[in-house]
C-alpha cells in the first residue's frame, strides 16, 4: 500500500498519530484490527437504523498514518461517525450489539502503543478517540409488560429478538436466554405476543437494550365473550347492584377519597 | 334475525384507545339500565370488531375488583391490559397538573395518587389517541395533550329530517 494523502472532504479516516508514526512504522495487525473494529461499529450502527452504509476502497495515508475509505453516502457516514463517537465515549447508551462492537473498537485502541493516539476524521471534523469512555450514562432500568410484535430473531453469538410495540416510539432488541427460546419465538414471527422484558432506557425514555424474561401468545379475538366471562367470574355481577358507578369509584369527589 | 346494526360510525372510530374503569365496567355488560351503558358496549364491540386497539390500565382492574379474587386475565387480541410502569410514572409525575397530585389533609400526609390519574397516565404512556371515559371530572386533571371522549361521541350522526319542497306543477295542469 502506498502513502497517499487525500485532501478532499468526502473521505472517512481513522488517523493514528504519535512520535515517529508513519505507515512504514505501524504494527500491521494492530492497525488492521483497529480499522476492522471501527468500520464494523459503523456498519452495525447503520444496520440498527435499517440503512445501508457502503464503504469502499482502503488507502493508507502518509500524514502520520490514516486508514481512509470512501463512503457511498457521505452525509450518512458523517451521522454514523458522530453517533459512533457518542457511543465510544460513553455519552450515549446503545444496544448490547453496538456496545459489543464499541468495546471491540476501544480494545483495539488500547492495543496500540500508549504514545499513539487515534482520531476519526470525517470531512473537516476531527474527533479524538479516548482509550476509555469519559463518563458512562446510567440507564433507567425497569421490568415491564408490553404487547409487541416479533419482527425478527437471531441465534448467533448472543441470541436476540427484535420487537415492535405500539406502546414504544421505536422497535427495540432484547437478549434472549438461549437458542431453544429463539426457536420458539421464531414460530411467532410477525405475530403479537405479551412480553415481559427487563429494559434499559435512555434519557428520552427510548429502549436501548433489554432482556426477554417471558412471553405469552395472544389469541385472536373479534368479540368480548371471553372478557365478559372473565368479568363475571371476577365478581363483575357485584357491580350490577351498584346504583352509581362513578360514586362507587369515587369519581364524583372533588377531593381525593380517604377510605376507612 | 341478526343483531341490530351498531350505531357507531366505523369511519370515526379511533385507532387506539384506553378505557376508563367507568366505561370498562359498563362494556362488560353490567348496568344495562343506565342509558350510557349501551353506548359503552356498542363502542367497545365496534372497536373490537374493527380490529382497533382497546386498552385497559392495570389500575382499573384494582378499582374494579373491590376485594374479589381475580382469575387469570384473558390473553386475547380484543383487549390489552397495560401496566402502570416507570414510563407511566414519569408521565404522571412530570406532565400532569400539580393539582392532580394532592396531599390528603388529616391523617394521611403523603401525596395521594388517585386511580384515575394513574389510568390517564397509562393512556399517555401507551400512546393512545383517546381516553374513553364518563368521568367529567377527569378533564381538569389531565394534561392538554391527552384527548378525552365519551363513547357516545363516536356514534354515527343521525340524518336530520328536512321539509321537502313542493314539486312544481306543470303549466296549465295546475289547480286554479
Amino acid at each position: 500500500m502506498s502513502g497517499v494523502a487525500a485532501a478532499d472532504d468526502t473521505h472517512l479516516k481513522l488517523e493514528i498519530d504519535g512520535p515517529g508514526v508513519k505507515p512504514e512504522t505501524l504494527d500491521p495487525l494492530a492497525t488492521l484490527e483497529l480499522g476492522r473494529a471501527y468500520f464494523r461499529l459503523l456498519q452495525r450502527i447503520a444496520e440498527e437504523q435499517e440503512v445501508s452504509l457502503e464503504l469502499t476502497g482502503l488507502t493508507v495515508e502518509d500524514k502520520c498514518a490514516a486508514l481512509s475509505v470512501t463512503p457511498g453516502n457521505f452525509k450518512l457516514a458523517h451521522q454514523t461517525a458522530l453517533r459512533a463517537d457518542r457511543i465510544v465515549s460513553g455519552g450515549e447508551l446503545s444496544s448490547h450489539r453496538l456496545e459489543v462492537a464499541a468495546e471491540d473498537f476501544r480494545a483495539a485502541v488500547r492495543a496500540l502503543p500508549v504514545e499513539q493516539s487515534v482520531a476519526v476524521l470525517v470531512g473537516k471534523q476531527r474527533m479524538p478517540v479516548a482509550r476509555e469512555p469519559a463518563a458512562k450514562v446510567a440507564p433507567r432500568r425497569s421490568i415491564t409488560r408490553l404487547r409487541a410484535m416479533v419482527v425478527t430473531v437471531g441465534a448467533g453469538h448472543q441470541p436476540f429478538a427484535r420487537l415492535s410495540s405500539k406502546s414504544e416510539l421505536r422497535a427495540f432488541s432484547v437478549k434472549v436466554k438461549d437458542v431453544p427460546t429463539v426457536q420458539l419465538l421464531a414460530r411467532h414471527l410477525c405475530e403479537v405476543l405479551d412480553v415481559d422484558v427487563a429494559v434499559d432506557r435512555d434519557a428520552e425514555g427510548l429502549i436501548v437494550r433489554g432482556e426477554l424474561l417471558e412471553f405469552t401468545p395472544v389469541s385472536e379475538s373479534k368479540n368480548l365473550d371471553e372478557w365478559r366471562a372473565w368479568f363475571a367470574s371476577a365478581g363483575g355481577a357485584d357491580w350490577s347492584g351498584v346504583e352509581d358507578v362513578e360514586a362507587a369509584l369515587g369519581r364524583d369527589d372533588e377531593e381525593p377519597r380517604v377510605d376507612g | 334475525m341478526g343483531s341490530p346494526p351498531s350505531p357507531m360510525d366505523p369511519s370515526r372510530l379511533p385507532s387506539r384507545v384506553l378505557l376508563d374503569t367507568t366505561v370498562f365496567i359498563r362494556a362488560m355488560g353490567e348496568h344495562k339500565a343506565d342509558p350510557r351503558s349501551l353506548d359503552c358496549t356498542d363502542f367497545v364491540e365496534a372497536m373490537v370488531a374493527a380490529g382497533k386497539d382497546v386498552l385497559v390500565a392495570a389500575p382499573s382492574l384494582a378499582e374494579m375488583l373491590r376485594g374479589m379474587a381475580m382469575p387469570a386475565v384473558p390473553n386475547t387480541g380484543a383487549i390489552t391490559v397495560v401496566a402502570f410502569d416507570d414510563v407511566a410514572a414519569v408521565e404522571l409525575g412530570t406532565k400532569f397538573p400539580a393539582k392532580t397530585l394532592k396531599t390528603v389533609p388529616g391523617s394521611l400526609p403523603a401525596t395521594y395518587l388517585k386511580y384515575d390519574a394513574m389510568i390517564a397516565a397509562c393512556a399517555m404512556r401507551h400512546r393512545c389517541g383517546y381516553l374513553i371515559t364518563l368521568d367529567t371530572n377527569l378533564h381538569t386533571q389531565v394534561p392538554a395533550g391527552l384527548k378525552l371522549a365519551a363513547p357516545g361521541e363516536f356514534c354515527a350522526k343521525q340524518m336530520q329530517l328536512v321539509a321537502v319542497p313542493a314539486l312544481p306543477t306543470k303549466k296549465g295542469t295546475g289547480k286554479s
